[in-house]
C-alpha cells in the first residue's frame, strides 16, 4: 500500500475545483466593475480563498503522483511550476482582496489575467501528461491543427525502414529504431537505468545489472524480451514511460533473438516466418518476400563501349530490365532465322549483364551451349525448339543463379534431367514435348522442389 | 511576316514537346519499306521500346492477354459461393444490406427484391481449395494456377460507362484504353505486328462494343488497338486491291512517303508521323498477319485442348488460340471480347450456354501458355465490367435473372507476377457488398501496369493543358496479390 500514490491519484479529480473557483473569481471581479453587478465584489475574496485552498490541495496531490511512472519529464516540470505559480498568484490575490496587501485596481485586473493564463496552461499541460501530445487537436479541422503545430500521426519506428529488403540489416535498421524510441529515453549513456545502455550492439549484449539482457537463440530467457512481454500492470513491465511495444515489434524482436541475435544479418538472407512477414507487410508495408536474383544483385554500369557493342549486335533485341537495373533482357531479332556461332559468341561480351535470354528456335549448333553456360548471371533461359540433347545440358549446371529453364521440344530425356537437378537455384523447368517421363519429373519436384512442367499431352496419356 | 507562313510560326511549346516525344517515330521512318534494320542502338534509344525507353522497374509480365467478358458474368453463380442466399431464397433482401443502393432503370420500379440463391453446385477445387460452380469444369481443373479477386468494385452501373471505365479509366469516352497506354509506354516486341491487338467473338449479340474501347484517345494514333477479324481479311483494307502487285504497291508507298515527308516538313503535325508509322506497319503486316492468323499448322491435340469450337474461326475458342499465337509473336497487349453475359432474365438457361462457349478455351489458353513456359512472363485476365445482384430481377421463378451490380464482383488472373492458387478479398454473406480488401477498378489498373513494370503515376500524357494517366488521380497497387 502506498498512501502517497493513493491520494496522488485523486489529483486529476481535485484539479477541477481550483479551475472552477478561480475562473469564477475572475468572472466576479470582472463583472463587479460594472455598475449593476458591483455587489458581486463581496464574493470575490471568498471565491479566491476557496480557489487558493483547492489549488494548494491539488498541488500537494500532484506532487504525490509525480513519482508515479511514465510521465514526460519536461512537460511534468512545466506543469508543476505553473501549478505552483497558480497557488502563489491566487493566494496573493486573496491577500489583496481582504486588504492585507494594497495595490491599485488596475494591477489587480492584470494579476487576474496572468492567473487565468497560467491556470489554462497548467490544465493543458496536465491534459498532455495524461492523454499524450496532440490529444486536444487530434480531431480538429486541418487549419487548426496547422496553427497548433500538431504533426498528425506519429511514425512508428518500423515505418522508417528502407523499402528495399536487400539492404536492410535486421539489427541496425529494424531492432535499433525500436530500442531508440521505446527504451533509450531511460537506457542511454546519460541515464543508464539499471546499468543498462542500449545505444550500441555491444552494450546491449553486455546487458545491465541483472540477468542476461539477450541470450541468443532463447527469447524467453532474455531479460529484455521478458520485460516487454510481462502483463502491462506488472511492476517490472517495460517500457515505463513510452507506449508498450506493438505486437509486430515484439514478434520481430523474438524472431531476431531466436535467430541468434546477430549484429549484421541481413533481411534478405534470413528466412522470415510467414506470420512475421505478414505482420510487417500489414503494419509497415515492408515487403520481405524473397526477390529474384536480378533484383538483389547489381549489374555494372553500361558504359559507352558496351552501348556501342549493343548497337552493333543486330541479331539481337537487347533491353535493360528497367531504368535503374543494368541487367539485360536479350532475345533474337524476328528476322534472324538461325544464329551463327559467331553471333552467340558475341553474347559473352555482355556476360556480366545478361540475365534473361530467349533463344527459342534460333540455335543451330547445340555446342553453343558451352558459351551460354558462361553467362553466369542468367536467371531465365529459353532454349525451346533447339536441337539440344542430354549431353549438351550438362554445361548448364555452371549457371548458379538460373531460376527458369525452358527445354520444350528438345531431345532431352530423364538422363539430362539428372544433370539439371544439380542447379541448386533452379525453380521452374519446362519439358513439354520431350522424352522426359512424368515419373522423373515428379521425382525432381519432390526431391528438389523444382516445378517441372511436362504439359497437357502427357496428362492425357496418364488418364 | 508573310501571312502564308503563319502555320510555321504557330509552333507552340506544346507542339514542340509533343513532337520531340514523337521524334522516335521519325527514327523509324528511315526504315520505311526498306529491309527492316534492327534498331540496335543503346537500349535507351530503342525506338521500339516506347516513350519510357525501359520499364520503371523490372517487369513481371512482358505481355497481357485480357479475356474481357462483356455484359458482366454473375459472380454469384460462378465464383462467389453464398450459402445464405440459398437459405434465404425468396425472402426480401434486408435494407441493412442494400442500404438504399442506386438501382438501374430496369429494377428501380420493382416492388419486391427477393433474394435469389444460386441454382448451381459449388465445390472446392485443387490444392488451393478454390470454390467454383459446376458451370466451369475446365477452369476448375486449373484452379491452382488462378488468382481470384473477389472484392472488385466499380462506380458505374450501366454497361457502357462501366466497360469504358474498365478499359480507359474514365466513364466518359475519349481516354486511351489500357492497351494503348501500354503500347505508348512500352512499345513493341515485334515491329511487324501492332503492339495492341483486339479479337472480338463473331456473331454474338448483347451489349454493343465500340472501337473506342480500344481507341488511342489523345495518344498518337499508332497506339490504337488493331482489330483482327475472322475470315479472309483479318485486318480490313490490308491486302492489295485486285490487280495491284506488291512491287507497284511498294513504289506507291515510297512516293506517298515523300509527299508526307514534305507535308510534315511544312506543317510539322505529329499526326502525319503517326499516319506514316501506320502505313509502314500496314505494309509489314501484309506478310506477318496472314502468317499469324493461319492456324492450319496447329496440331489436332491443340484443337482438342481448346475445344471443338476452336476450329471455327471467330469463336471465342479460336480467338484464344490466336491470342496464344500473337503472344508467341511478341504482341504486348491482346484483348479479347466475348459478349452476352448480361443475364437479366432466364439466367438458369443462358448462363450455362455462355460458360460453355468460354470455359474450355479460357482454361486451355492458360494450360497451353504454361506448358510452353510462357506463363512465366504472360499475364492472363478474365472478367467483366461489374457483378450481378443477389436478388432477382422481376419474379423469382425458373427463368429469373439478375440486374447489374457495381458493389462487388469477381475477376481472376493467372501467370506472370501474381500469386497462384490464391484468392483475395471477400464479399458479405449476401454477395452484395465488399466485406474485406476492396479493389477498385483503378487499383486493378494500377496493379496491371505495375506487373508490366510501369509506375501508373509516372506514365502520363499532356493533353489540353493537363497531364493525364490511365488511373487519373487514383489507384493503388494491390501488393498482396503479387507473387
Amino acid at each position: 500500500m502506498d498512501l502517497g500514490l493513493f491520494f496522488g491519484r485523486f489529483h486529476p479529480l481535485v484539479v477541477h475545483l481550483p479551475i472552477g473557483f478561480l475562473l469564477l473569481a475572475a468572472l466576479f471581479e470582472g463583472a463587479s466593475r460594472l455598475k449593476q453587478f458591483n455587489q458581486l465584489k463581496a464574493a470575490v475574496s471568498w471565491t479566491l480563498l476557496l480557489g487558493a485552498i483547492s489549488a494548494i490541495v491539488s498541488v500537494i496531490f500532484g506532487l504525490l503522483i509525480a513519482g508515479d511512472r511514465g510521465y514526460d519529464d519536461d512537460v511534468l516540470s512545466l506543469h508543476k511550476w505553473f501549478g505552483i505559480s497558480v497557488v502563489v498568484l491566487s493566494a496573493g490575490l486573496w491577500l489583496i482582496e481582504i486588504g492585507i496587501l494594497k495595490v491599485s485596481s488596475k494591477i489587480i485586473g492584470g494579476i487576474f489575467i496572468v492567473l487565468i493564463l497560467f491556470l489554462s496552461l497548467t490544465g493543458h499541460l496536465g491534459g498532455t501528461l495524461t492523454h499524450g501530445e496532440g490529444y486536444l487537436v487530434e480531431h480538429a479541422p486541418g487549419f487548426i491543427k496547422k496553427i497548433a503545430g500538431a504533426s498528425g500521426k506519429k511514425l512508428a519506428p518500423l515505418d522508417k525502414v528502407p523499402g528495399n529488403p536487400d539492404s536492410v540489416v535486421v539489427f541496425t535498421d529494424m531492432i535499433m529504431p525500436i530500442l531508440e524510441t521505446k527504451c533509450m529515453p531511460c537506457h542511454s549513456e546519460t541515464q543508464a537505468k539499471g546499468g543498462l545502455v542500449l545505444t550500441t550492439y555491444e552494450t546491449l549484449m553486455e546487458g545491465g545489472d541483472g540477468n542476461a539482457t539477450i541470450s541468443p537463440g532463447k527469447p524467453l530467457s532474455s531479460e529484455l524480451f521478458r520485460r516487454i512481454t510481462l502483463p502491462v500492470s506488472h511492476q517490472k513491465f517495460m517500457p515505463l514511460k513510452e507506449q508498450p511495444l506493438a505486437f509486430t515489434e515484439v514478434s520481430l524482436i523474438a524472431w531476431w533473438i531466436e535467430e541468434g541475435a546477430k549484429a549484421d544479418s541481413r533481411l534478405s538472407q534470413s528466412e522470415i516466418p510467414d506470420h512475421l512477414s505478414e505482420l510487417l507487410m500489414r503494419d509497415h508495408k515492408i515487403d520481405v518476400t524473397p526477390k529474384p536474383y536480378y533484383e538483389q544483385a547489381t549489374a555494372p554500369e553500361l558504359n559507352q563501349e558496351k552501348n556501342q557493342l549493343i548497337e552493333s549486335m543486330t541479331a539481337f533485341n537487347i533491353r535493360k530490365l528497367s531504368a535503374k537495373n543494368n541487367f539485360l533482357d536479350v532475345s533474337v531479332s524476328q528476322d534472324v532465322k538461325k544464329l551463327t556461332g559467331q553471333e552467340v559468341e558475341q553474347l559473352l561480351q555482355l556476360k556480366d549483364h545478361i540475365t534473361w535470354l530467349d533463344l527459342k528456335d534460333k540455335l543451330d549448333d547445340p555446342s553453343s551451349l558451352e558459351s551460354i553456360s558462361e553467362l553466369s548471371h542468367l536467371t531465365r533461359l529459353n532454349l525451346a525448339g533447339n536441337p539440344i540433347a542430354d549431353d549438351h545440358v550438362a554445361a548448364l549446371s555452371d549457371l548458379k543463379y538460373l531460376e527458369s529453364l525452358n527445354l520444350v521440344a528438345t531431345s532431352i530425356t530423364d538422363v539430362g534431367l539428372e544433370s539439371l537437378s544439380q542447379i541448386a537455384s533452379l525453380k521452374r523447368l519446362y519439358v513439354w514435348q520431350t522424352d522426359v517421363s512424368r515419373d522423373a519429373a515428379n521425382e525432381l519436384m519432390k526431391n528438389k522442389g523444382i516445378e517441372v512442367v511436362v504439359g497437357y499431352q502427357l496428362a492425357i496419356e496418364n488418364n | 511576316m508573310c501571312h502564308c507562313d503563319h502555320q510555321k510560326s504557330d509552333y507552340t511549346r506544346r507542339d514542340f514537346l509533343t513532337k520531340t516525344s514523337l521524334g522516335l517515330g521519325a527514327l523509324s521512318l528511315s526504315s520505311l519499306l526498306g529491309p527492316s534494320p534492327v534498331f540496335g542502338g543503346t537500349p535507351s534509344i530503342n525506338p521500339n521500346s516506347g516513350i519510357l525507353g525501359q520499364p520503371h522497374f523490372p517487369a513481371k509480365a512482358k505481355r497481357v492477354i485480357y479475356l474481357f467478358q462483356s455484359g458482366a458474368p454473375s459472380h454469384l453463380d460462378l465464383f462467389d459461393y453464398k450459402p445464405l442466399l440459398n437459405k434465404m431464397n425468396g425472402q426480401e433482401i434486408p435494407d441493412s444490406v442494400r442500404k438504399g443502393q442506386r438501382l438501374t432503370g430496369m429494377t428501380a420500379g420493382q416492388a419486391s427484391f427477393p433474394l435469389a440463391g444460386s441454382i448451381f453446385d459449388f465445390k472446392q477445387y485443387g490444392d488451393s481449395g478454390a470454390i467454383m460452380s459446376n458451370l466451369m469444369p475446365h477452369t476448375a481443373k486449373i484452379a491452382d494456377e488462378l488468382c481470384f479477386i473477389k472484392s472488385m468494385y466499380t462506380e458505374a452501373i450501366n454497361h457502357d460507362p462501366a466497360i469504358t471505365f474498365f478499359q480507359t479509366g474514365s466513364q466518359l469516352p475519349g481516354r486511351p484504353s489500357i492497351g494503348s497506354w501500354v503500347s505508348y509506354g512500352l512499345g513493341t516486341d515485334n515491329e511487324n505486328l501492332p503492339s495492341f491487338v483486339v479479337l472480338v467473338t463473331k456473331n454474338k449479340t448483347g451489349q454493343p462494343l465500340y472501337a473506342r474501347l480500344w481507341g488511342n484517345g489523345f495518344l498518337p494514333s499508332e497506339h490504337q488497338g488493331v482489330q483482327f477479324r475472322a475470315g479472309k481479311n483479318p485486318v480490313l483494307y490490308l491486302s492489295n486491291p485486285p490487280g495491284v502487285d506488291p512491287i507497284a504497291r511498294q513504289q506507291q508507298l515510297q512516293d506517298l512517303e515523300k509527299l508526307q515527308k514534305q507535308s510534315y516538313d511544312e506543317f510539322e503535325d505529329p499526326e502525319i508521323q503517326a499516319r506514316m508509322a501506320q502505313y509502314e506497319m500496314a505494309f509489314r503486316m501484309q506478310t506477318s498477319v496472314p502468317e499469324v492468323m493461319d492456324t492450319e499448322s496447329e496440331p489436332d491435340y491443340i484443337y482438342d485442348l481448346y475445344g471443338e469450337d476452336s476450329r471455327t474461326p471467330g469463336t471465342f475458342a479460336a480467338n484464344c488460340l490466336l491470342a496464344r499465337r500473337l503472344a508467341e509473336k511478341g504482341v504486348k497487349f491482346i484483348q479479347l471480347y466475348h459478349q452476352g453475359w448480361d443475364q437479366h432474365n432466364n439466367l438458369p438457361n443462358r448462363l450455362p450456354r455462355q460458360c460453355k462457349e468460354t470455359d474450355q478455351a479460357s482454361a486451355a489458353l492458360i494450360t497451353d501458355l504454361k506448358q510452353r513456359g510462357m506463363l512465366e512472363d504472360t499475364l492472363v485476365i478474365w472478367g467483366g465490367e461489374f457483378g450481378r445482384t443477389s436478388y432477382s430481377q422481376g419474379q423469382l421463378d425458373e427463368t429469373f435473372g439478375r440486374d447489374h451490380h457495381p458493389n462487388c464482383f469477381t475477376i481472376f488472373m493467372a501467370g506472370a507476377g501474381v500469386k497462384k492458387g490464391f484468392s483475395y478479398g471477400a464479399t458479405d454473406d449476401f454477395g452484395y457488398n465488399v466485406a474485406e480488401n476492396p479493389v477498385h477498378v483503378h487499383d486493378f489498373q494500377a496493379t496491371l501496369m505495375h506487373l508490366l513494370g510501369v509506375d501508373h503515376e509516372r506514365l502520363t500524357y499532356k493533353f489540353q493543358g493537363r497531364r493525364f494517366r490511365l488511373t487519373d488521380v487514383h489507384g493503388h497497387v494491390v501488393n498482396d496479390i503479387l507473387s
